[in-house]
Formats: structure tokens, sequence, C-alpha cells
């Protein structure tokens, strides 16, 4: 169980390519879902109109401003991670030693041969 | 030994991630506009309506076709300018008369709800006045030409009636548009510069624009009275009411023509267009003004600023939100007026960014802009449309001289 939580935190550490790509498609997705249910017609509040004809509530206010950032991440953001990931696993490829990872050192984590040999 | 390899390793992994970074950036964000860019066709052709534009336009149609639905849509918009509400019902009537012009299949649709919209008006000026479609500052102090009235509700309701006759004659509202002429040009000639108030001892350049054009369109309906004020209006705005620093008209000044307001996005766009009826070199002149001094692009994506570099003015619920010098009023305006002059490059750039920023919502075949309201998704559709009802002018001008 241990080496498993290992070698998952590992791969998905922000220093890595993987871990690139994880948060660019969950925030994607994140944005995919609050688009899915709706969320985009509380873009309204914007401009100072409810989406609903009622009063704004608070909750109307969170829906919004999830919407808003999450359609930037996914619009700005995740792009730019995605080409990151693609640049970051050519350029470690050349020049960063293979074997154990330094990443997962420095997030705290122990190195799969030594999770084993725990 | 092993430690000190690891820190280096650490090391260049940091230095690659935000490397790549920078160079995802740097790639991305150049391209990033493409995801919005759309062909302008989709929205603005000559002719049929194109498919966003038809959308667009269903949603005000309905609006005007659903009692509660209007009364909550415009409702909301009045509780923060009530001046949203009227100036909505402008830029729809002035769309609805293009689109009739270039559908004509659809003209009885079209001019329905356009007849709508101006006897709902008609109703509440009578029925509540004046300050009805005002914000309540208007009652702070008397207007200084005496009885009160507004040139921006005499104005606009003129230029209703008129886009309605000019796509097809509508005798009731022939004497109604002509005395409304008469009482804004009365009005106008007490100042020296001649300028109406739309506040009191307010005249702003966008309602005396539209007033000049209006008074323009009377002239080309109902033949030729007002060519001396019309040629005395230019000469003495050109002299008088031009921003010395841009050249550009200033957004407003008192009865007497000093300058209250300079140079403003929220106004000049729409004031360069509607001067394309009376003198289309300084309506022109205007926009390309307008167009350096407060037009503008980043990374592909379409801006205008509320005032040019040289002059700051106070946000005011005209100017909406003002960031960084841009505001959506002034680019939605921007919009319309780069449509006006055939400016197709800004023009698609400020769909771009309408695209991008605007929230485009479709359901059930209506288009809103989310971040806009009715008075700006209006602005929007004439800025579609725009074209056929200034050409039937000219076109009429010209037959009749």
């Amino acid at each position: 169980m241990r080496r498993l939580r290992v070698r998952h935190s590992t791969k998905f550490s922000p220093l890595t390519p993987s871990g690139l790509l994880a948060r660019a498609m969950l925030g994607v997705l994140v944005f995919i879902v609050l688009h899915a249910i709706g969320f985009r017609a509380y873009t309204t509040i914007l401009s100072g109109t409810s989406p609903t004809g009622e009063q704004v509530a608070y909750a109307d206010m969170l829906k919004m401003v999830s919407y808003v950032l999450s359609y930037l991440f996914s619009t700005i953001v995740a792009p730019i991670l995605l080409i990151g990931a693609v640049l970051l696993a050519v350029l470690q490829r050349k020049f960063v030693k293979s074997g154990r990872s330094s990443a997962e050192t420095e997030s705290g984590s122990e190195s799969p041969e030594r999770a084993s040999e725990c | 030994m092993r430690s000190a390899e690891v820190r280096v390793n650490n090391l260049k992994r940091t230095f690659f991630l935000i490397l790549s970074l920078l160079i995802g950036a740097a790639i991305w964000l150049p391209c990033f506009h493409l995801l919005f860019r759309t062909d302008l066709r989709s929205y603005r052709t000559d002719g049929a309506l194109p498919e966003k534009t038809r959308a667009l336009a269903a949603r005000h149609m309905a609006l005007w076709q659903d009692t509660d639905f209007k009364d909550q849509e415009l409702g909301q918009m009045r509780a923060i300018n009530a001046e949203w509400d009227f100036m909505g019902r402008t830029f729809l009537v002035l769309s609805l008369a293009n689109m009739a012009l270039s559908e004509p299949d659809k003209e009885a649709e079209y001019l329905d709800v356009a007849d709508k919209i101006i006897a709902d008006t008609l109703r509440l000026e009578e029925e509540e006045g004046l300050y009805h479609f005002l914000m309540a500052y208007a009652r702070d102090m008397p207007f200084v030409v005496q009885p009160p009235r507004s040139l921006f509700l005499d104005g606009e309701i003129a230029l209703m009636m008129a886009a309605r006759r000019l796509v097809e004659e509508k005798p009731e509202y022939k004497l109604l548009m002509t005395e409304r002429i008469d009482t804004m040009v009365a009005r106008m000639s007490e100042s020296p510069v001649l300028a109406a108030e739309s506040y009191p001892n307010e005249c702003w350049v966008f309602c005396n624009t539209v007033a000049i054009a209006v008074i323009k369109l009377g002239d080309i309906l109902d033949g030729p009275r007002h060519g001396d004020f019309i040629d005395r209006w230019l000469e003495i705005t050109k002299r008088e009411l031009l921003d010395p620093g841009t050249g550009l008209l200033y957004a407003s000044y008192d009865v007497a023509g000093a300058p209250l307001q300079g140079p403003e996005g929220s106004s000049i766009w729409m004031a360069a267009h509607c001067l394309q009826l009376v003198d289309e070199e300084f309506a022109c002149d205007q926009y390309q003004r307008a167009r350096k001094e407060l037009g503008g692009s980043f990374l592909g994506f379409g801006y205008a600023r509320e005032w040019p570099h040289s002059y700051k003015g106070p946000p005011d619920v005209d100017s909406g939100p003002v960031i960084l010098g841009i505001s959506p009023a002034s680019s939605g305006l921007g919009f319309m007026g780069a449509a006006a002059f055939d400016d197709t490059e800004y023009c698609r750039q400020l769909l771009t960014s309408l695209r991008f920023g605007g929230f485009p919502l479709e359901t059930e075949g209506r288009l809103q802009f989310c971040a806009s309201n009715q008075v700006g998704d209006a602005v929007v559709l004439y800025g579609a449309v725009v074209g056929p009802l200034w050409e039937k002018a000219r076109l009429l001008e010209e037959k009749g001289s």
C-alpha cells in the first residue's frame, strides 16, 4: 500500500511532465463539469443581472466565480501546462540524469527502492 | 556526494520546469485568441442574417413577445440604470430596421416588434413622465431651457420613428416625429453651440449627434427644412466642441458650450456613426481619431479605452468598470463603430474579445452574451446588422436632391 502511495505522489509531482499534464486535465475536467451543469448562465452576474430573475444569492456568486476561474484556467493556463509538459519531458530526457527522481526526494516522498525496503 | 547530485538534479528540474512553462506561455499566448476568433461573416454579412446574428436577434424578439421575460430583463437593468432600458429600445429598433431592409421577406415581423417598442416607449413617457428613463440626478436641479425636456429622450424616440419610417412609412409617426424635431431644433437654437440638454445643464455629444442625425432623416423623409441649421451646427461643433489635444468631440458640455467632460469612448463611437448622415468626412475623421486614441488590440484581442491617454475622466455608469483604461461599454460601442465604418480587422478583434469575455450562451436558438445585458446585446446586434438603414437614407437623399 505504502509503495503505491509513494509511486503515486512521485508521478504527479508538479516537477514532472505527468504532474503538469494531470493538473491541466483536472482543471479542464472541472470546467467541463461546471459548464455541463449550467454554471455559465451565472456569469450574467458580471453585468449585475441575476440568471434567475431573483435576488443574487451568495451561492450564485460562488457559482459565477468558480465558473469564471475554471474557464480562465482551461483557456489560458491549461494549454500552457500542456505545452510545458511536452517541453519538460524532452528537456528532462536530454539533460537530467535518469533513474531516481530527485523531485520525489524534494517533495518529501521516498524513492520506490527505499519504499520497497520498508 | 549523492545528496549534491540530487540537489543539482532538483535545481535542473526546477529550472527546466520554469523554462518549459515560459516557453509554453510564449507559444500559447499569441495563439490563444485563435480559440475565440471567428469568421466575421458568422455575425455580419450583406443580405440575409447569419445564424449567430439571427440567434442574437431571436432573444430580443422573444423579449418583446413575452411580457414576464421583458419585465424581468428590463427591470433588472432599470434597477442599475433607467437609461439602459431606454437605450436598449433604441438600439433594438435600429437593429430591426436594418434587419427588415436586409431581409424584406421578414420585414413585417421585424416592424411589428419595432412598433411594439415605440408604442410602449411613448406610453411610458406619457404615463410616467420625463424622468422615467433618466437617472435620478436629473431631478437635482432645473433644466436651463424651460420647459424641461431631455434631448436624450426626444432624439432617440424620433430616431426610432425615423428608422421605422425609412423602412416603411407609418403615417401616425410622421406628425409625432416632426413635432419632436421642431422641439429639438428650437431648444438647440437657444444654445450658442446649438446643443440641447439631456440632463440639467448637461449637453451630451451622444444625444446631440443622435439629434442632428434624426433632424437630417426628417429632412430626407419629409422634405428639406433644416439644411441651414445642420450646416451651422457642423460649423459651430467643429469650431467649439473639439478637444484640442485629440481633435475628438467632447463627451459633454454645458448649454453655453463650456466642456464638462473630455472625449469618451462610450460616446464617440455612436457620435461618429450619427455624423455619417450629415458629414461623412467629419464622421470618418472622428472615427479615425477615436480608433487611434481609444482603439487597440493585445494578443489578437481588440479593446477600446474609455478615455484617450491625454484625458482621464471619472468612471460612471456609462463607462462601466474601467480596467487599465479599457471599458466594456466603449468596446461594445467600438464594435458598432468599426462595423459602421467597415473597419473589418478591428471589428474581428473586438468580436474575438466578445466571444472570450462576453460568455456567449446559446439556448433554444437564442444567443445572449452573459457578461453583457439587454442594452449591451442590443448594441452588439446593431453592430452586426448596421449599414442598410443609413444606406437607404443616402439613396433617398440622392433621389430627393
